[in-house]
C-alpha cells in the first residue's frame, strides 16, 4: 500500500509550478497544527474540534494524495460529528502513525525540489 | 448584460492553507481572477465588497460555516444567479442535502480534479449568462406590458369621455359589457333624442386590444353628437360607415345593430349588419320574434353602396328587444362547445315573465361556461318599450346656451323634390333656431313641434297618405312602404318652412308656418281635439297644441301656424 | 400547412385552401398564399371543403384579399361551406361581395 500517491503528487508539481515548495511546506505546518489540536480535543472530550481539525486534515491529506492518511482523518471527523469519541484515540494513534510516514516522504519531495 | 466571454472573478474559501493554494493554482491557470477567503464570515465580507461571479465554499469553516455563508451570500446576492460549489466529499448524503437546502448548486469533492473543475466553472458562467439574458427580457416584457397597460389606461379613459355611458343607466335597459369591453372590440352606446325618443347602438369591431378601439372613438363621437342635433338613424349610420370605412384598415370593420326607439308612436326601427340576430319579445303573448341581418357591416363599403334596410316593427308597452355580440353564441364549455342559438332559443321558449328574461339568459350563459369570469367578455342589452314619461329622468341634456345671438329674425326655407327623398331638414333647421340665447332648454320641444309638422307636410300632404292606415299592425307596415315608395316617385313636391322669432322680456315667440304641396284637408276635425286623442293618427298635432300658444290652419289646411312661446 | 394555394394551368384562376380554423393565426399564411403568385389571376376561388370556423377576423382577412382582386371589380367565388361557415358568412351579409355557392 502506497502511503501517498506519487502520481498525484508530480501532477501537483505541473500545476503549482514555483509555489510547489512553498504548498508541501504550508502543509507540513498545517497538518502538524492540525494533529496537536486534535489530541488535545480528544482529551477534553471536545467532538466539535475533533470534527473541525480532522476534517481540514482530511482535506489537505487528500489533495497531496496520502489517501489512507485522509481516511482515517475521515474516520475521526465522523466520530467527532457523532459526538462518539470512545474509539478516537486508538483511531488517532493509528493516524499518527500513518502521519509520521507521509510527513517523511513529504519531507523527502521538499528537499527534492 | 453579462458578458459571459470576459474573465470570471472566483471567490474560494476554506480554511485550509494549502487547499487554497491548490485551488487558487487550478482557477487562474484557467485564467480566471481568484478572491479568497479563509472562513465563513470573511467570504460573506469579501464577497460583499468583490461581488465575485462564482463562490466555491467549504463546509466546515471557522467563525461561519459553508452553510450560513451560502445563505447570506444568495441573499445578498439577490436575483443575480450566483452559483455556489461546495467542496465536500459527495458520500455523505446528509451534508448534500442540507448543501442544497442552504442554495448550493453543486459539489466538488478533494482532492480537485482540475478538468472537472474547469467544466464545471464553464458550465456555471454559461447558465449565468443565460439567466442574466431570461432576467433582462423578463425585466423588458414586464415594462412593455406595464406601458401596454398604461396606454390601454389612457386610451380607456379618452374612450369613456368621449363615449360615455350615454343613456345607458335608463330605467328601460338592461345591458351587460365588460369595463374593458372596448378593447374586446364591443361597443355599446345610447341616447336620448331631442324628440323623446332613444338609440340603442351595439357594435362588435374584429379583432381585440387597441386596434379594435380605435374605430369605437369616432363612432360613439358621431353616435352623440348627431343624436343631439336630431339626425336620424339614416343618417348617423351613414356618417358612421363612411367615417370607419375611411378610416379604419380593409380588414377592420364593424358589426352592429342599432335602433331607434319611439315611445310615442310605440314602434321601433332596427338596421342591423353582421351581428347575430336580436329577437323581439311580446310580454303579453310570450311570442318572439328574430330580426335577421340584412346588412353588410359598418366600414365595409363605400357610402355609394350602403345599404341603409331598416325593419320596422311597433311594440306595444313592455315588450322588449334584445340585441348582442355573437360573444353569447360562441361562448365555450369547458369542451369547447359553443352556447349557440338553439340553446339561446330555448331560454326565449321557457321564458315565464319578461321582466325575468336577461337574467334568465345571464344565468344560463354563464352555467354553460361554468367560469363566471369567462363571462366577461359578454355584450348584451335589452330595451324595454314604455311610455316616454317613465324615462323623464333620463331626457337629453343639452349643453348651456351662449348669452348673446340673434333674437329678432325670420327665415324661409324651401325643399323640393330630390332633397325631401334624401334630406332630413330638421338638424339645420334646428341648428339656426338653437341661436337664440336662452332657447336651448327648450330644444327637445322645438325639436318635437319640428318633426312633428315636418312629417305632417310629408307623409299627409305632399304624399297624401292617410294615417288611419297605421291603426292595425299590418297597416302599420304598409304604410311605411307606401311612404317610401310614393317618396321614391314624387314630383313636384314640396315643403317651406317659414320660421321667425321675436323676443319678448324674458323669453320670446318662435313662430313656425309650413306649407306643403298637397291638396290639404278639412281641418275643422281638429276643432276638437279630445276627438282624436285617443286615435291612432292624429296624436302629433294633439301634442304640438299642448306644447304651443296655438295653432292654426289656413288655406286649404296645407298650410299650419304655430306660435312656440317661450319664457327663461 | 393548414393554407395553400394552386393556379390553374392558364393560370387566369387561383383556388385557395383553407383547412381547419379560419382566423388571426393563418393571417400570414393566407395573404402571402395570394400575394406570392406569379400570375395575376382574374378570378379566385376559395374552397372552405376543409374549413371548421370562421372568426371575424378571417372576414377581415376575406375583405383584403378582395381589395387585393380589384375591389369592387373583383371576382371571388368561396364554395364548399359547411353549414356554420354559411351561416357566419350570411349573418354578415357577405353573399353582397362574394359569390358564395
Amino acid at each position: 500500500m502506497t502511503h501517498v500517491d506519487i502520481e498525484m503528487l508530480t501532477e501537483l508539481k505541473e500545476l503549482m509550478e514555483d509555489e510547489f515548495k512553498n504548498l508541501l511546506q504550508t502543509y507540513l505546518d498545517d497538518s502538524e497544527k492540525h494533529v496537536i489540536q486534535i489530541q488535545s480535543a480528544i482529551n477534553a472530550g471536545d467532538a466539535n474540534d475533533v470534527r473541525g481539525s480532522a476534517h481540514s486534515l482530511k482535506g489537505s491529506s487528500g489533495n497531496l494524495g496520502a489517501t489512507q492518511l485522509a481516511e482515517f482523518c475521515r474516520q475521526l471527523e465522523f466520530m467527532g460529528r457523532d459526538n462518539e469519541l470512545s474509539a478516537a484515540q486508538s483511531t488517532y494513534d493509528t493516524m499518527l502513525e500513518e502521519y509520521q510516514i507521509v510527513k517523511k516522504i513529504i519531507s523527502g519531495e521538499l528537499m527534492k525540489s | 448584460m453579462i458578458d459571459e466571454s470576459g474573465p470570471v472573478k472566483v471567490l474560494i474559501a476554506d480554511d485550509n492553507d494549502a487547499d487554497r493554494m491548490i485551488l487558487n493554482a487550478i482557477v487562474q491557470k484557467q485564467g480566471h481572477l481568484v478572491v479568497m477567503a479563509r472562513d465563513g464570515a470573511e467570504a460573506v465580507d469579501k464577497f460583499e465588497s468583490e461581488r465575485p461571479h462564482i463562490v466555491l465554499l467549504d463546509v466546515l469553516m471557522p467563525k461561519m460555516d459553508g452553510y450560513e455563508a451560502a445563505r447570506r451570500i444568495k441573499e445578498i446576492a439577490g436575483e443575480e444567479l450566483v452559483p455556489i460549489i461546495f467542496l465536500t466529499s459527495i458520500k455523505d448524503v446528509h451534508a448534500l442535502a442540507e448543501c442544497l437546502d442552504a442554495g448550493g448548486d453543486d459539489f466538488m469533492s478533494k482532492p480537485y480534479n482540475r478538468v472537472i473543475l474547469e467544466a464545471k466553472l464553464k458550465a456555471f458562467n454559461r447558465m449565468r449568462g443565460m439567466h442574466a439574458t431570461l432576467q433582462h427580457q423578463r425585466d423588458q416584457i414586464a415594462i412593455h406590458n406595464e406601458h401596454l397597460v398604461h396606454e390601454q389606461e389612457v386610451a380607456k379613459a379618452v374612450f369613456d369621455n368621449v363615449a360615455h355611458l350615454g343613456c345607458l343607466n335608463a330605467k328601460n335597459i338592461k345591458y351587460l359589457l365588460s369595463p374593458l369591453a372596448v378593447f374586446n372590440g364591443d361597443v355599446l352606446l345610447a341616447t336620448r333624442k331631442p324628440s323623446g325618443g332613444m338609440y340603442v347602438l351595439l357594435g362588435d369591431f374584429t379583432g381585440h386590444g387597441l386596434p379594435a378601439a380605435i374605430g369605437a372613438m369616432p363612432m360613439a363621437e358621431i353616435f352623440y353628437g348627431m343624436a343631439i342635433k336630431g339626425f336620424s338613424m339614416r343618417d348617423i349610420l351613414r356618417e358612421i360607415n363612411q367615417k370607419l370605412k375611411n378610416i379604419l384598415p380593409v380588414s377592420v370593420f364593424c358589426c352592429a345593430c342599432m335602433v331607434d326607439m319611439d315611445f310615442r308612436k310605440n314602434m321601433i326601427k332596427v338596421w342591423l349588419g353582421g351581428l347575430p340576430d336580436c329577437f323581439l319579445y311580446r310580454a303579453e303573448s310570450k311570442e318572439f320574434i328574430s330580426i335577421g341581418s340584412r346588412n353588410l357591416p359598418l366600414g365595409v363599403l363605400d357610402n355609394d353602396f350602403f345599404k341603409d334596410d331598416m325593419q320596422i316593427f311597433e311594440m306595444t308597452a313592455n315588450d322588449r328587444l334584445y340585441i348582442w355580440s355573437d360573444g353569447i353564441h360562441e361562448a365555450c364549455n369547458v369542451n369547447q362547445e359553443m352556447y349557440g342559438e338553439e340553446r339561446l332559443v330555448e331560454v326565449f321558449r321557457q321564458a315565464e315573465k319578461a321582466d325575468d328574461l336577461f337574467d334568465s339568459i345571464k344565468n344560463s350563459v354563464t352555467e354553460f361556461i361554468g367560469n363566471t369570469e369567462r363571462s366577461d367578455d359578454i355584450t348584451m342589452v335589452e330595451v324595454k318599450m314604455v311610455e316616454e314619461e317613465y324615462l323623464k329622468d333620463t331626457a337629453l341634456i343639452f349643453p348651456s346656451s351662449k348669452s348673446d345671438g340673434p333674437t329678432d329674425w325670420a327665415v324661409s326655407y324651401e325643399l323640393r323634390d330630390d332633397t325631401l327623398k334624401t334630406c332630413n331638414p330638421l338638424p339645420l333647421l334646428l341648428h339656426i333656431i338653437m341661436e337664440v340665447p336662452g332657447l336651448h332648454p327648450f330644444s327637445g320641444e322645438v325639436y318635437t313641434i319640428l318633426a312633428e309638422l315636418y312629417s305632417n307636410a310629408l307623409e299627409h300632404g305632399v304624399i297624401n297618405l292617410k294615417s288611419e292606415m297605421k291603426s292595425t299592425p299590418l297597416g302599420f307596415a304598409k304604410y311605411y312602404s307606401e311612404r317610401s315608395r310614393l317618396l321614391r316617385e314624387l314630383k313636384n313636391g314640396f315643403v317651406r318652412f317659414h320660421l321667425s322669432h321675436k323676443p319678448s322680456v324674458d323669453g320670446g315667440n318662435l313662430i313656425i308656418r309650413v306649407e306643403d304641396s298637397g291638396p290639404g284637408f278639412g281641418y275643422d276635425k281638429f276643432d276638437n281635439p279630445e276627438k282624436s286623442l285617443n286615435a291612432y293618427c292624429g296624436r302629433g298635432i294633439a301634442l304640438i297644441q299642448e306644447l304651443c300658444k296655438s295653432l292654426q290652419f289656413v288655406g286649404a289646411g296645407n298650410i299650419v301656424e304655430v306660435d312656440f312661446e317661450w319664457k327663461q | 400547412m393548414s393554407i395553400w394555394s394552386q393556379p390553374s394551368m392558364d393560370g387566369q384562376e387561383l383556388t385557395i385552401n383553407i383547412k381547419g380554423r379560419f382566423d388571426f393565426s393563418v393571417h400570414q399564411e393566407f395573404r402571402s398564399c395570394y400575394e406570392n403568385v406569379d400570375d395575376d389571376p382574374r378570378e379566385y376561388v376559395i374552397d372552405m371543403k376543409d374549413t371548421t370556423y370562421l372568426d371575424s377576423s378571417a372576414l377581415g382577412m376575406l375583405l383584403l384579399l378582395r381589395d387585393h382582386a380589384g375591389g369592387d371589380k373583383s371576382h371571388i367565388k368561396i364554395k364548399n361551406c359547411s353549414n356554420d361557415v354559411k351561416k357566419i358568412l350570411t349573418i354578415s351579409n357577405f353573399e353582397q361581395l362574394f359569390a358564395i355557392q
